[in-house]
Parts: structure tokens; C-alpha cells; sequence
């Protein structure tokens, strides 16, 4: 039998295949052991790029006071508007505060408010979603009317609203993120239950009368799970974004605790702009770096948790 | 070999069974229409027996098994359960909680085995809950439930511990029947449990399906379109078309003589994997209709060649006939045999 | 084999493995029948034992990563002898051949049409791509074919959309799709599966009917015996990827030699034999196709395996046109024969 592979062009995939079949055959490919999960996550390069940014992040600000001897609040009105040097890393503020610093201190603040909103609302819709989707009727279609509203008020028209009642604060700013965003991960829930209500082991958990929210929460949650991990994930690096819009425009944290958002608020200043870079450019690097990564792991979950794709 | 059963040996009576489905439209979502999935169904199961459910797509087959574990709710009529002790309950007038007890009695397995399981759960995560529910209270002792109930269908007790994708369909197939035994029912529906299943496969779930018959003295209502498979293990065979029943009689009589011209297209349809017995084949025009608009009279007389104009008029009712002593029930105006006595059917 | 013209389609030694999940899967391992024109070969086997993947292999529309190993799949056309195991999957040659000359109806009609196009327009682009007409021709033709098919009322039909028509009826329509340029090889994978017995019925009717009208050459996958025993001419028995027993549909039903053949005959309830029929089940499960006997592939389950079986039996003829794979064969063609 002739083998066509020569005389047809060879590609880089019959290349692949040629070394597959060959470790096949010498018996050197096992089963993969381990969660399948992982194997793909771990295959796709941006996603291990974007979860080691991550983490970088993340240590940097959880371990900030080992990290600097400053202190991202104390003014120093004799070190003002100083450029990066060995003493302060990224140089200092108009008011004398360390740049370096308040960027490690602000990180806590600006992952606290985008992870903790994440996951709030994601626990809010999720428990709703699950539920009312399950037991369907008219309590589903309450919820469904009730996470209209919820979503359809404007967030800077309420931020306004709260701030002008009882002014900047960090809880205020996460209760709002919170009110305005479980509406999205309830969608997504629902969605789920909708579609898995009707796999056959729920069936054959109704026939043993089993009750409902054990069907519901205990049975078919973790089968739901996939795209609400990818989608916290995601919401948290919309919820930063969105506290340093805020911040940037003076609505959101208040001025004395440092997050990303109002550090970058200096840079309203055309002469800060153009003058005075370590101000702005290091803490726009790391929102923008923080986000970039957080949506390479998404989008690592997403395609890790993907049946379809191979593997 | 076929008996006559009397009264006392029925564990289930539907009555006049309807199941119709409002079809929602317009714009304040006005019910505009119904699915008429199960339009007045009378049958008796009898205890110990392996009635089989036949028909094709749309005819409400699958409707009824799960309308007699009340997994859907009837429209209307009677599903009255017979317990050992002669008690008799009308299901469909139970509140959903007061179904509890009978849930012990009835239960059901699957068609499609890849769903079937959570493919979250071990085995045992799986087949616990439903014990925890009916009163095991130690894990040891589920545990030690769960490995006898793997060993009855031939899979080794280590596999509780094993999730379902390192299962094939076959061996799903036969935890599904493990979980269905679990809390100990009467009373099996057996919803196309082996048409997904390789044909060889099937064939060892059958011999499986009637051992634990044998050891645990159950009865079956097995549903499927493969009347290859109902002659094999059923007892009595009901066809069913279009939410009605056309013809209920012993397996045997059913394929000797069958009296309905729609049994008659059906088993003539069937592709026979013998070459000394293939048959003429009856070929039906048309398509099986739709049960939101079902036929007027007989539901079957758009396809049947033997139509008369009482037909379309009027809907034959399912009388019983009786044959060699046995009996023989059939809905259609073009018999010709003397109608018996009425029975409950 | 004879090569004559009665014969469109040879195929020989074909090997075709999957590389998903970065394994490599024998799917189809030295696979070798012929086509005859005006005649059905049924390609019968269970699950897993490459049946589709054959099929595939022959229209060239296997999934990215995977391909033909070895063989020849040569389609004996009117201008000569074409390799078609040579072409590009997709290149301009193939795509003259796939759709004109050669084509494929698969299992689940409901996804096989595209929702969004009406039928009409579906069975015109496949015209317009491969025959000359033009204009109200197309139209006519379409209908023309829907007609044939036995679908009522095609001129109104020929407008509708996929989810008008019934599965039987959508069936129809896609076997309409594949006649509509006359091929010489159709190739059904698994048509009836998922239609009801009286729709099956008339399908099964169809193919016949066109079997003798037009002489195309038909090969059938399927699962099912009694289908085999209805429609077939030849029949290939596949397990695991190798051809273990082929011929006349009368040798191999009457006369079945090879061990899997003859369980799986035994295993299936057959109607009008009654109750007490002995079904006899084939122990055991199909292997891991990533772990895999040595040798013949049927051996773990076999009640007749030796040691001999751990090497993969030669081909051998039972008769000028039944041909099987096994050690031991001649006493089953005894038993057989003694039946």
C-alpha cells in the first residue's frame, strides 16, 4: 500500500501527527492523569501569563508593608513632586506621599472593591437565579422583573444620589456595585437551570422526592458553575475599571484612602500629564496589566471549562 | 405462559387519563391551543407483570410513564395505586408531599445514559441522597446498600467511588437501574432504558432487567418503540397512538393476530433481521399528525387504508373482545368479532 | 477484488486515525470493499468500530485533526480512474466531485438542513454550483426532485423553511439535495436512526426505488441487522476498525463464520420469533480504543479465542465473495453450513 503521506503536500499538522503516532506506538502515551481542567488551562500560554501577572499583583499588594517602608498617607511637604529615585521608587506626589507605595496600599483597596463586588453579587445572583429558575412560574418571572430594575438604573446617576446623601465611602461604592451587577450573574444562572432542569438525573431525583432546594443547590449548582467563574472573574476587572472611573472623577473612594482609580485622578492636570510621569504612567500600567491578565484567565476558564474545545 | 388476571392482582388502575398542555400565544399569552399528549387513556396493570408501551414518536408513550410517577400532573382522570395490603390511592389527588410514601413504590429509569448521571457526583454522591431521604441514617450503612446494589447489576462495589464519564453507556445504563432499585419499589417504568444502547449491550441489560425481576419480584411498564424487543420480555403489549390506546392484548396474541389496521402497519414496518421472514410491507402514506390538532373520530384514519366514512366521524372506543380465552382489546369500527362483556379494561 | 464496471467505488488497506487530545486513535485500520453500481453495501457495526469514519474518509470531510494514513480510495468515474485519497480535502477537484458525483446523507435531518435558508434554496445551490441550468430551470428542477421524493405539494414546499417539514419529511429533502445531480455513489450514514419505523419504512422504499432507477451505487451504515437483512446486497461486519467479515448479504446472514458475526446475530431479539427465543448477550464491553489487544480486536470477548488470536488473523475467503478475519474460521463455516 502506498503511503500517500509523501506525495500529498506535508503540513505542520501531519508533522504533529506523525510525532503523536510515533509515541503512540512506542507506547509513551498514557492516559493523562489529572483533572482535565487543569491540562487545558495550563496549555493555553496567555491564560499562565495573565494568572502569573495575577498573582504578581495580587502578593504585591496583600504583602505592601514588607514590600515598602513608606507610608501611602504621610505627607512630606519637603519631598513634593519628586521624580523616581533610589529613596522613593516611583518618586512623590503633590502632597509628598510615596508614589510606590500608595500603588502597592491602593492595590488592596482597588482588589478588594473589584473581587469582593465580583463575588457579592455573584453569591446574590447565584442563589437567586438558581432557584427561581428551578422552580419556574411566576417566581421566576418575578425575579427576572425584579433584576430588570435592579439593572436598568444608570450607576453614576445612583452613585451621585448616594454620595450627595451620605457621602464617599468605600462600603457605599461596593453596596452599589453590588445592587447594580448581581443582575448580570443572575441572567447567567438562570440561563444554566434552565437548561440543565431538564437533564434526566434532575428527573430521576424528582421521582425519589427529593426537595427542592437540595435538587437545586446541591445537584445541579456545581454542573452550573463553569461560566459563573469565568464571569466573576471578569466583573471583577470591570468593577476596578470602574472604581477608578469613579475615583478618577472624584465619586468614588474618598480622597484620603489611596486606591488606582484616585491616583490617577492627578492626571486631570494637563501639567501633571505632561510634567510629571511616575505620577500617572506606573498606576495606569498596573490597572491596565491587572485587567488584561484577569481576562486572559477568563478567557483560559472559559475555554478550560469547554467541552468542545481540544484539549 | 399467559394467565387471566383477576382483580386482585392489579397494582395500578388508570381511569380516563388526560394530559393536555396549553399552548401559550398572542400577545397576554392567551392558552390558544393544547398538546393533547394523552387523550383518554384506560389501562390496569397487573402485579408481577411486563406490560409494554409501544408506539411511535408523538404518541405519548413517555407522557404516560412520567404521568404515573407524577413527574407531569394529569389533566384529568384517575391513576389509582393498589398497595400489597388492598389500600387504594388516587395519586393525582395527592398534594406533592403526600406523594412521599408512594414514591417508594414507583420509580423509573432512563433512556439516555449520558444524562442520566450528575456528572458531578461519584456514584455514591449520586445514588445517597435518595437513601438519606428514606430514612438510612449512617453512611456505613449506605455505603454498604450501594455496594450490594452494584454487585446485583454486575458492576464491582469500587466503582461507587468512580464518576460517570469513566463509565460507558452500557454500565451507566445499569447504575441507573441500580438507583431505580435503590428504595426498593414495586413498581419499574422502563422509559426506552436500553434504545440507546449498542444492540449488543442491550441484550445483557434485557437478561439483567428480567433476573432482578425474578429475584425481587417487580413489575415493569417498559416503554419503547422496538416491538423487536417487547415481544422478547413483555407480557402483555399496549400500542398506543396519538395519546390513545388502539389495541391492548397478550404479548403473543399481539403479534399472532393483531387486529388493529395500525399494529398491523406498524409490525409490518419493522425491518426483520432474518431473511426467511421478510414480509410485505404495509407503507403508510403521510406523516404521524401533529396532538395539537389530533384527527376528528379515529385518530389513525387519515393514514388507514381500510377507512369508511364512520371513521372519520365517530372515535371507536377500546372494547375487549376475547379470544382463545384470553382478552383482547381494540379501538377501531372495523372489527368483526363479538364484542364481550365490558370489564374494567 | 475484480476490478470491472460494474464497480464505482474501491477502497483498500484504508487507515484513518484521530489525533484528539493529543492521542492518537485507530479509528480505521486496513479497511477494504468495493461499491458496485446498482447495488447496496451495507457497512454494519456498533459503536466505535469506525464505520462513520469510513465514511468520512471516503467524501474526504473527516474533522481537522485527523487523516488518511494509508490505502486507496479509488472512484471509478467516467473519465478514468481518480485517487481520491490524493486530492486537497477541500480543493477545487474534490468539491467537483463531493455534491455531482458523490454524495452524503447523514443521521439527523434536523440539523442536516440549514434552519435559516428555505429547502428550495439549499437544493438550487447545490445545482447552480455543479450543473449548467440557470434561472426558472433551477426552480423547476428543485421542485422536480422534492416531487420524486414523494413530498406533497412541492411547489409550495420548495418555498418553505426546514422547520415546515416534518423528519421524514426533511429526509426527503436532503436525499432530494444529494440526487439532485444524478451522483453515482450516495452514501447514507445512519439515515433512519432517528426517524419513527413507519417513516423508516418509506424511506427505506425510497432508496430502492432509486437504487433501480437510477443505478447508484449505495453504501449504507447502520447499526441495525433487520435493515441489512431488508436493503442490502453486500454486507461489510466492522468491529473496532477492521473489516472482520464481508460478502452477499445471503452468505453472511445464512452463513455467518466469524465469532462477532455470529454473537451479534444471537444477541438481537428478531420479530416473529416469539417469547421464548434464545438470546444469547456478547459478554463484556468494546475495548478502550487507546488500549487495544494485540491481534485480533474481538478476542477478549470471544468464546473461541486461543493464543493464536494474539496476532491479527489474515484475511481469507471463505468463498469467491465472502471473505472474513479469523483463525478459526473454518469450523465455523462447518457449523454453519450444518445449520
Amino acid at each position: 500500500m502506498t503511503d500517500i503521506t509523501t506525495q500529498r503536500r506535508r503540513t505542520r499538522l501531519d508533522r504533529q501527527f506523525d510525532q503523536i503516532r510515533a509515541r503512540e506506538e512506542a507506547g509513551l502515551n498514557s492516559h493523562a492523569k489529572g483533572s482535565r481542567f487543569v491540562r487545558k488551562f495550563l496549555n493555553n500560554k496567555l491564560a499562565v501569563f495573565g494568572l502569573i501577572v495575577f498573582t504578581v499583583i495580587v502578593l504585591a499588594s496583600v504583602l505592601a508593608p514588607f514590600l515598602t517602608p513608606w507610608d501611602p498617607q504621610k505627607i512630606n511637604l519637603r519631598a513634593i513632586l519628586k521624580p523616581p529615585s533610589w529613596e522613593h521608587w516611583l518618586g512623590t506626589d503633590k502632597t509628598g506621599r510615596d508614589v510606590f507605595a500608595r500603588v502597592l496600599y491602593g492595590g488592596q483597596i482597588s482588589i478588594l472593591v473589584g473581587l469582593g463586588s465580583a463575588v457579592a453579587s455573584a453569591i446574590i445572583g447565584v442563589v437567586i437565579g438558581c432557584y427561581t429558575a428551578y422552580v419556574g412560574g411566576w417566581l421566576d418571572t418575578i425575579a427576572m422583573r425584579v433584576s430588570e430594575i435592579f439593572m436598568s438604573f444608570p450607576q453614576i446617576i445612583l452613585v451621585l444620589l448616594l454620595v450627595a446623601i451620605t457621602g464617599q465611602s468605600l462600603a457605599n461604592l461596593m453596596i452599589i456595585f453590588i445592587l447594580t451587577g448581581w443582575g448580570g450573574i443572575y441572567r447567567l444562572a438562570r440561563a444554566r437551570m434552565l437548561s440543565l432542569r431538564e437533564e434526566e438525573y434532575v428527573q430521576a431525583l424528582r421521582s425519589f422526592g427529593l426537595s427542592t432546594p437540595l435538587i437545586a443547590f446541591k445537584h445541579i449548582l456545581p454542573n452550573a458553575l463553569g461560566p459563573i467563574m469565568v464571569n466573576v472573574t471578569l466583573s471583577t476587572a470591570a468593577f476596578i475599571l470602574q472604581e477608578a472611573g469613579l475615583s478618577f472623577l472624584g465619586l468614588g473612594v474618598p480622597m484620603g484612602i489611596p486606591t488606582w482609580g484616585n491616583i490617577l485622578n492627578v492626571a486631570q492636570d494637563l501639567r501633571v500629564l505632561q510634567n510629571n510621569w511616575w505620577m500617572w504612567l506606573p498606576v495606569g500600567t498596573v490597572i491596565s496589566l491587572f485587567v488584561l491578565s484577569v481576562n486572559f484567565i477568563g478567557d483560559g476558564l472559559r475555554d478550560a471549562t469547554d467541552p468542545t474545545q481540544q484539549g | 405462559m399467559q394467565q387471566q388476571h383477576n382483580e386482585d392482582d392489579v397494582i395500578l388502575r388508570l381511569r380516563d387519563v388526560k394530559v393536555h398542555f396549553p399552548l401559550k400565544g398572542g400577545f397576554m399569552q392567551k392558552t390558544t391551543a393544547h398538546v393533547k399528549a394523552i387523550d383518554g387513556v384506560n389501562l390496569d396493570v397487573y402485579r408481577g407483570e411486563v406490560l409494554g408501551l409501544v408506539g411511535e414518536s408523538g404518541c405519548g408513550k413517555t407522557t404516560l410513564g412520567k404521568t404515573i410517577l407524577q413527574l407531569i400532573h394529569s389533566t384529568n382522570g384517575e391513576i389509582t395505586y393498589r398497595s400489597t395490603d388492598e389500600q387504594e390511592t388516587d395519586l393525582t389527588k395527592l398534594k406533592d408531599h403526600e406523594l412521599f410514601p408512594y414514591r417508594k413504590r414507583l420509580q423509573i429509569v432512563f433512556q439516555d445514559p449520558h444524562s442520566s448521571l450528575n456528572p458531578a457526583f461519584t456514584i455514591f454522591g449520586s445514588l445517597e441522597d435518595p437513601l438519606k431521604k428514606y430514612g438510612i441514617k449512617s453512611r456505613e450503612e449506605r455505603r454498604k446498600i450501594i455496594g450490594d446494589l452494584l454487585e446485583a447489576v454486575n458492576m464491582r462495589r469500587e466503582y461507587m467511588d468512580r464518576y460517570p464519564h469513566e463509565f460507558s453507556g452500557g454500565q451507566r445504563q445499569r447504575i441507573g437501574i441500580a438507583r431505580a432499585l435503590s428504595i426498593e419499589p414495586e413498581l419499574i417504568i422502563c422509559d426506552e432504558a436500553v434504545s440507546a444502547l449498542d444492540v449488543s449491550i442491550q441484550a445483557q441489560v434485557l437478561q439483567l432487567l428480567m433476573k432482578l425481576k425474578q429475584e425481587k419480584n417487580l413489575t415493569y411498564i417498559f416503554i419503547t418503540h422496538d416491538l423487536s424487543v417487547t415481544e422478547y420480555i413483555c407480557d402483555r403489549i399496549a400500542v398506543m397512538y396519538l395519546g390513545r390506546i388502539v389495541e391492548l392484548c397478550a404479548s403473543e396474541d399481539l403479534y399472532a393476530r393483531r387486529l388493529h389496521p395500525y399494529t398491523q402497519a406498524l409490525l409490518s414496518a419493522i425491518p426483520v433481521a432474518d431473511l426467511d421472514k421478510q414480509t410485505k410491507r404495509i407503507v403508510l402514506e403521510g406523516d404521524v399528525p401533529s396532538p395539537v390538532n389530533p384527527p376528528s373520530g379515529c385518530p389513525f384514519h387519515p393514514r388507514c387504508q381500510l377507512r369508511k366514512d364512520v371513521c372519520s366521524q365517530v372515535e371507536p372506543k377500546l372494547k375487549r373482545y376475547e379470544i382463545d380465552g384470553r382478552d383482547h382489546y381494540a379501538a377501531c369500527h372495523l372489527i368483526d368479532l363479538p364484542e364481550a362483556a365490558p370489564n374494567a379494561a | 477484488m475484480a476490478q470491472n464496471h460494474d464497480v464505482a467505488l474501491t477502497v483498500s488497506g484504508l487507515k484513518t486515525f484521530m489525533y484528539t487530545n493529543k492521542r492518537c486513535n485507530k479509528a480505521v485500520n486496513g479497511v477494504s470493499f468495493q461499491i458496485k453500481k446498482g447495488k447496496t453495501l451495507c457497512i454494519v457495526g456498533e459503536s466505535g468500530c469506525g464505520k462513520s469514519v469510513t465514511a468520512s474518509a471516503v467524501m474526504q470531510l473527516l474533522p481537522t485533526l485527523s487523516r488518511i494514513e494509508e490505502g486507496e480510495i479509488i472512484y471509478h468515474s467516467d473519465r478514468g480512474d481518480i485517487r481520491i485519497d490524493q486530492l486537497a480535502r477541500n480543493g477545487r477537484q474534490m468539491r467537483a466531485i463531493r455534491g455531482a458525483e458523490m454524495a452524503m446523507i447523514f443521521q439527523d435531518p434536523m440539523t442536516a438542513l440549514n434552519p435559516v435558508y428555505t429547502v428550495g434554496f439549499q437544493i438550487i445551490e447545490n445545482l447552480k454550483y455543479h450543473t449548467a441550468l440557470k434561472g426558472r430551470q433551477l426552480k423547476d428542477k428543485a421542485i422536480d426532485l422534492l416531487r420524486s421524493m414523494g413530498i406533497p405539494l412541492p411547489e409550495r414546499r420548495v418555498d418553505e423553511f426546514p422547520h415546515r417539514y416534518s423528519g421524514g419529511m426533511r429526509q426527503r429533502a436532503m436525499i432530494a439535495m444529494a440526487m439532485a445531480c444524478n451522483p453515482k455513489i450516495l452514501i447514507a450514514d445512519e439515515p433512519t436512526t432517528a426517524l419513527d419505523v413507519t417513516i423508516q419504512a418509506q424511506i427505506f422504499e425510497l432508496m430502492d426505488r432509486l437504487k433501480k432507477e437510477h443505478g447508484t451505487a449505495i453504501m449504507l451504515i447502520t447499526h441495525d441487522m433487520g435493515a441489512v437483512a431488508e436493503l442490502a446486497d453486500d454486507v461489510a461486519v466492522m468491529y473496532m476498525g477492521n473489516i472482520v467479515e464481508a460478502g452477499t448479504v445471503d452468505e453472511v446472514l445464512r452463513n455467518p463464520v466469524h465469532p462477532y458475526t455470529r454473537a451479534l446475530l444471537a444477541s438481537i431479539p428478531v420479530l416473529g420469533r416469539g417469547k421464548n427465543q434464545d438470546i444469547h448477550a456478547i459478554p463484556g464491553s468494546t475495548p478502550d480504543p487507546f488500549d487495544r489487544p494485540s491481534g485480533c480486536q474481538f478476542a477478549p470477548r470471544c468464546a473461541f479465542a486461543t493464543e493464536a488470536c494474539n496476532v491479527m488473523p489474515d484475511e481469507t475467503h471463505v468463498t469467491d465473495t465472502h471473505r472474513v478475519m479469523c483463525w478459526r474460521y473454518e469450523e465455523f463455516a462447518h457449523a454453519a453450513a450444518a445449520q
